[in-house]
């Protein structure tokens, strides 16, 4: 991976450069604290770093959103290597074919959407890393299989409906769309079941559930 | 603590701060990403207030200099106002001319 590719990381490691030179100049030459030295510090110390901070975390949030970063947690590979394999037929795999949804399909499926949807997503996200910490770090994937669920399953058709809104007159020409419009808006119909598109991650089924799809 | 140690330790948090800081941008997995955000941030915050706290003391310092500067200066010349001779009453003497 490129660093040089987002101009946020080049910000970032412009100011972290900048006040690396200045603290190692001061530890180096330790010269007196006159008001030249305290405004050399105040940009080795506030001004830099802030700037490096500010660019950092814009960067971090943009890359908790990457797929490559879901799938850091080992729980997560099957998932990962579904999404990266351009012949997987998944629901999670075509989306991630698409344009639209590309190596951030994990984040634009699951993420919670409305004025306050990235808040309430990285807080959930924080959520996953106090399981992962307490709970799955040691868990064997075979294991990671019957034990992890989706928090609200009911709710995962309002994401679908993000994009499909369930309006458009070509996909209510669809006898079934048109036979389930109701169960499929309150989510009593998974768009992503057995039955419809099929499972999202069908890999990832525990045992007594079914893989097709 | 003397203001130089301050400084020093300041220093080399913040270089510890940016080192976390852009460790996330060669490696954006999960613990790179937290430490970041989370550590990077506090031990830069925390530098950055030794910063600002030998800031402040060396000004409170500098003013308390400039003060006791100033009571000597002050007593000094209230002393030597002292010293001089008292001007002397004015006298109704011979007008001249008269």
């Amino acid at each position: 991976m490129s660093v040089l590719a987002s101009p946020l990381a080049v910000l970032e490691l412009a100011c972290a450069g900048l006040s690396a030179m200045i603290l190692v100049g001061y530890l180096a030459l330790h010269p007196p604290l006159v008001r030249a030295t305290k405004l050399w510090l105040l940009l080795g110390l506030g001004v830099f770093p802030i700037g490096a901070a500010f660019a950092g975390n814009v960067q971090g949030f943009e890359a908790t959103k990457k797929r490559s970063f879901c799938g850091s947690c080992h729980v997560m590979a099957l998932h990962q290597r579904d999404s990266d394999d351009p012949t997987s037929g998944s629901l999670a795999a075509r989306h991630a074919r698409n344009a639209m949804f590309g190596d951030v399909n994990c984040y634009v499926c699951h993420a919670d959407y409305g004025m306050f949807g990235t808040v309430v997503t990285k807080a959930g996200g924080m959520r996953h890393v106090w399981l992962y910490l307490t709970e799955y770090r040691n868990t064997s994937l075979a294991e990671a299989k019957k034990t992890i669920r989706l928090r609200a399953p009911e709710q995962m058709n309002g994401n679908c409906m993000e994009c499909h809104s369930t309006l458009d007159t070509v996909w209510l020409r669809v006898p079934d769309h048109k036979a389930a419009l109701d169960d499929v808006r309150v989510g009593r119909v998974s768009c992503a079941s057995e039955g419809c598109h099929g499972f999202a991650h069908p890999f990832f089924r525990p045992p007594g559930e079914s893989t097709s799809g | 603590m003397t203001k130089r140690r301050w400084l020093d330790v300041a220093c080399v948090g913040a270089l510890a701060a940016l080192a976390l800081m852009t460790w996330q941008i060669f490696d954006p997995s999960v613990w790179p990403v937290m430490v970041a955000m989370s550590l990077g941030q506090v031990l830069g915050t925390v530098s950055l207030a030794a910063f600002a706290y030998v800031v402040v003391v060396d000004f409170r310092g500098q003013l308390r200099a400039g003060r006791e500067s100033f009571g000597k200066k002050h007593e000094g010349d209230s002393q030597s106002a002292t010293d001089k001779p008292p001007i002397p009453p004015l006298t109704s003497g011979p007008q001249s001319g008269s």
